[in-house]
């Protein structure tokens, strides 16, 4: 059994690596723990469980607070340690720091402490509790003209009301030091035609070196613009700027694409009432013919990848997607890898999603149509966890469902087939480091092989000594059991490519055409007695086997003998009711036809990982023996034994293609489990003369059957 | 031509060559010894502060160069980091995990709680031999100038603060010569450099490691567009965070490693 997740068993975890700054590790000997004074714990899984290793440290000076610290290391740095998470430590709260024109979201220790490096005394504001409503307080603030005024001079700068305060001092709530009230100039600052960049964005200074207002290349002349001190966040008489750039308007925002540059590091030219050469730059991308803004990220098409996008509102993957991302032999091949690029001021950088698959690139469009990008964590293990088609299927989630084999090798109820009789694979098979010996993939891909039984009713008259002998649809025929192991089973009814598999209770056909496929047909066929298919079963490569349709009144277990002809089977010939009919129908198989069978277990062990017969990244095909299928013959009894301990074995399927191996005899190198005549079948033992007729008969107390008798498996002969 | 007036010829000649070879002597002496000829005719205007500065500030680039290439220590081993090697790099160094555990799918534990505070202590140890040295030939340059000179050493402080890297020798130097007397109290040198943006986004990303297990580089874009903030997936899960600020050239570089997710299931218990 293989346990998923994490299984590392960590005896020790030491507090400090021996020769090593490393703090909180775990280790298989405790040699390589640093000794006395630091603390060594044993018997333990990680470090993780240890709560010394990850409580948070505060920095009583400056305020800072850092999470999952090590106790000793804290208390080395100078720290106070404490075991809880810094959200339930009263210094580790932010509250709102008002410091001059500015609010910041800081604990208060740091708060403090920038009034301290600043000379300020700001204001510490704790009821409010959020960053927004913070930042909001900046354009709350005060903010004007602050004249000293002298007998000979009227020196002026830009300050809260705060922070404007003495003899001779007079705030201007709103102002520039460049206004004028009336005819009098408030300062003996005046408009100039320097600029700065300060936050981003372009600004005019007036003479006094004061930051007036956004720089605006036609409001230079305006009296209006040199008077009252416009936010250039919410004002309508600032000038906007596109993501293109502007030699006009300072405005630049780099969210928005824009940054404050000189105007030789753009393409833009000279701009005017602008002496600084100021201006809005782009900060955009371009990558393959394609123009991205700065900030913009997406994904790299690389070979054997798919470019995976969701919705960004509700993280669902796009259908289209997931139905090409089971493509198992182009995408997520051997040596693919994602990569995440991004749009950093004008240059692309490259962003690994990490190794293996583990990580997987996806994007999608926000709300003002940039593509945004992540590599997101290829949660591939929880997919063996889930059980169930809808929960599998949930478009968030790397998984993709698989009809057929469960992974507990459970064969669910008719009803319960659509949402349980499958596999949950993932939907980006994993990498794994195959070219090792060890490596974890083997153990992986073993979980993708499958083992059938297939059983064939024949009469005395058969040659069961050489099978090859058969006619053409014989095997088929006269199979009885796991028919769909069977080369060729069914082939007539196959599925279309990109048709998914409908259930009985999704499908109501009375023959082939409209939204009836021929496998459809078989559906209904196999689910429902009675139901003519076009031509009679015989013709087809199809049980002709009463046992492969129905069983014994009301017990699966328990089938049928004896040929069918025509184009139905009925399990209730002659009379019975309708209930009678249903109980004796057995469930269908959980693969109809051969190709069913073989799509099935190789796209389930090709989503595996780096299993199977594939394809990797520099076009070479991995081994041909990753993917094969064995039959072995073996002649048994009537008691289910073997009836000659000699087994035939032959390769029929090889590296993705259907062969005709040589027929070789090995002595059994498998398992093969004596079946008990009676506990498993539920026969009863019979003269070994007359098999047929059934007739009863003693058995052995191992439920063996008695010597000169032989197992009458199917009594429904009688 | 007479034997005398030739051999008064051949004198000229051998002068000549003498004065030559003397030229060519004054010339690669001159060439050797240049710089320190000029050293010591500059030591004679410098005055103290500017003396500790052109002795300092290049050790003190440097170191802090060393340290931010280095995840923050000046000393970093193969147990306690991982070989970077960036591209226009002649040779790697070893980037410290500032967050790591050597465990899958758990959370790294914080291996420097107060970054900036380390950083600020490690250039302070790695430059103390040579703020001794500094002073120590300041002061003897002064006294061979015949000052009476008098040194009050404190405690020097780095400070990584906005836009610069201060640094306060809290030194106090007297001269006196003759009757007059001065005194030097502002020793103190400042780098521009944008380190502390830097250390503070990578605190960021590690607050966002230890709690994800990832970052968003491109967050931090729309805060400060010259700040290039790249992730370097490397083997078992490792990552290197280079950030370079686009305006000042400067590189702080760290690595990481959490909730790591192994190759397959990890460990297979059968």
């Amino acid at each position: 059994m293989i346990i998923f997740g994490n299984a590392l068993v960590s005896a020790v975890c030491c507090e400090k690596l021996k020769n090593s700054d490393m703090w909180c590790q775990s280790v298989s000997n405790q040699n390589q723990c640093e000794g006395n004074p630091y603390f060594i714990w044993k018997n333990i899984q990680t470090c993780d469980s240890v709560p010394e290793c990850s409580g948070t440290c505060v920095n009583a000076n400056s305020g800072e607070c850092s999470e999952n610290t090590a106790k000793t290391q804290c208390g080395k740095s100078g720290g106070v340690w404490s075991e809880k998470s810094p959200g339930e430590i009263d210094e580790c709260q932010e509250v709102c720091c008002l410091l001059g024109q500015d609010a910041y979201f800081i604990n208060p220790t740091e708060c403090k402490a920038m009034f301290t490096q600043n000379n300020i005394q700001g204001i510490i504001r704790e009821d409010i509790t959020s960053r927004e409503n913070c930042e909001e307080m900046r354009s709350n603030l005060k903010v004007g003209a602050c004249v000293v005024s002298t007998l000979t001079e009227k020196i002026c700068n830009i300050s809260t009301s705060l922070d404007c305060t003495g003899k001779d001092v007079k705030f201007y709530d709103g102002f520039l030091c460049t206004a004028s009230i009336g005819t009098t100039r408030i300062s003996d600052c005046a408009k100039s035609e320097n600029t700065i960049c300060k936050d981003n964005k372009v600004y005019y200074k007036d003479t006094c070196g004061n930051i007036a207002n956004v720089y605006d290349s036609i409001k230079y002349s305006s009296s209006d613009y040199w008077t009252y001190i416009k936010d250039p966040y919410n004002s309508n008489d600032v000038c906007t700027v596109s993501s293109l750039g502007s030699k006009s308007c300072g405005n630049c925002d780099p969210t928005e694409n824009t940054v404050c540059k000189d105007y030789k590091d753009t393409t833009l030219s000279k701009p005017s009432n602008n002496l600084g050469g100021l201006v809005c730059g782009d900060l955009s991308c371009k990558y393959e013919g394609k123009i991205y803004e700065h900030g913009e990220s997406w994904c790299e098409g690389t070979n054997g990848t798919f470019e995976i996008e969701r919705d960004l509102t509700t993280s669902n993957i796009f259908k289209s997607n997931i139905t090409a991302l089971k493509n198992v032999n182009k995408y997520n091949i051997p040596g693919s890898k994602y990569y995440k690029l991004v749009c950093s001021s004008g240059e692309v950088l490259v962003e690994e999603c990490g190794d293996y698959r583990n990580s997987v690139c996806i994007q999608g469009k926000n709300e003002v149509g940039n593509m945004e990008a992540s590599c997101t964590f290829n949660n591939w293990r929880t997919c063996f966890q889930i059980d169930t088609k809808t929960e599998c299927e949930d478009p968030t989630a790397l998984c993709k469902w698989i009809p057929g084999y469960r992974w507990d090798s459970q064969i669910v109820s008719e009803e319960k087939r659509k949402e349980r009789q499958g596999s949950c694979s993932p939907l980006v098979a994993p990498g794994f480091d195959f070219w090792k010996g060890n490596s974890q993939g083997n153990g992986i891909c073993s979980m993708g092989s499958a083992q059938e039984y297939a059983m064939f009713e024949t009469g005395i008259w058969s040659n069961r000594d050489n099978m090859d002998e058969w006619h053409d649809n014989t095997l088929a025929n006269d199979c009885i059991n796991g028919c769909y192991a069977l080369p060729g089973y069914a082939e007539e009814f196959n599925q279309k490519a990109g048709e998914e598999k409908q259930y009985p209770e999704e499908i109501n056909c009375v023959g082939v055409g409209g939204q009836c496929s021929m496998y459809d047909i078989l559906t209904e066929f196999y689910d429902e007695s009675e139901f003519n298919l076009p031509a009679s079963i015989g013709s087809y490569h199809l049980s002709d086997r009463r046992g492969q349709y129905c069983n014994k009144d009301g017990d699966q277990t328990h089938w049928l003998t004896g040929a069918i002809t025509g184009e139905s089977y009925d399990c209730t010939p002659g009379a019975g009711s309708e209930a009678k009919d249903e109980r004796k129908e057995r469930d269908y198989p959980i693969y109809l036809t051969n190709q069913e069978w073989l799509n099935g277990i190789t796209e389930r062990a090709r989503s595996l990982g780096d299993c199977g017969y594939k394809v990797s990244i520099n076009g070479k095909y991995s081994d041909p023996e990753t993917e094969i299928i064995t039959a072995i013959f073996q002649k048994m009894s009537q008691k289910g034994a073997v009836k000659e301990n000699i087994t035939v074995e032959q390769i029929i399927y090889k590296g993705g293609k259907a062969i005709q191996g040589e027929l070789y005899e090995t002595t059994l190198p498998y398992t093969t489990t004596i079946y008990s005549c009676v506990s498993d079948y539920k026969g009863i033992c019979t003269s070994a003369d007359t098999p047929s007729l059934c007739e009863g008969g003693e058995q052995n107390a191992d439920a063996t059957c008695p010597e000169k008798t032989v197992c009458c498996v199917y009594p429904e002969l009688i | 031509m007479s034997e005398k007036k030739r051999l008064k010829k051949r004198g000229q000649v051998t002068i000549f060559i003498i004065i030559a070879i003397l030229i060519i002597a004054l010339g690669v002496l001159i060439y050797m010894f240049y710089p320190k000829i000029v050293s010591q005719m500059e030591t004679e205007t410098k005055n103290p502060s500017t003396f500790i500065q052109e002795c300092m500030e290049e050790t003190i680039q440097d170191t802090v160069d060393i340290i931010s290439l280095q995840g923050g220590s000046y000393v970093v081993n193969e147990s306690g980091g991982r070989f970077y090697k960036g591209e226009d790099e002649d040779e790697g160094t070893y980037v410290r995990y500032l967050c790591y555990t050597n465990e899958d799918f758990i959370s790294c534990i914080n291996q420097e709680p107060f970054l900036t505070e380390h950083i600020e202590l490690e250039i302070l140890n790695v430059i103390s031999l040579d703020i001794e040295s500094c002073f120590n030939s300041l002061v003897k340059s002064y006294e061979d100038k015949g000052y009476e000179v008098d040194l009050k050493k404190g405690n020097p402080e780095v400070q990584i603060i906005p836009y610069s890297i201060s640094t306060n020798f809290n030194h106090t130097l007297t001269l006196v010569k003759g009757d007059s007397s001065e005194r030097y109290k502002n020793f103190e040198i400042n780098l521009n450099s944008n380190l502390y943006d830097m250390l503070e986004v990578s605190k960021n990303i590690i607050i966002w490691e230890i709690n994800v297990g990832d970052s968003l580089p491109e967050a931090y874009m729309n805060y400060n567009p010259y700040l290039k903030v790249e992730k370097h997936k490397k083997e078992n899960d490792i990552k290197v965070y280079v950030l370079t600020d686009e305006k000042t050239q400067e590189i702080f570089r760290f690595a990481t490693r959490s909730f790591a997710a192994p190759i397959g299931f990890g460990e297979i218990i059968l």
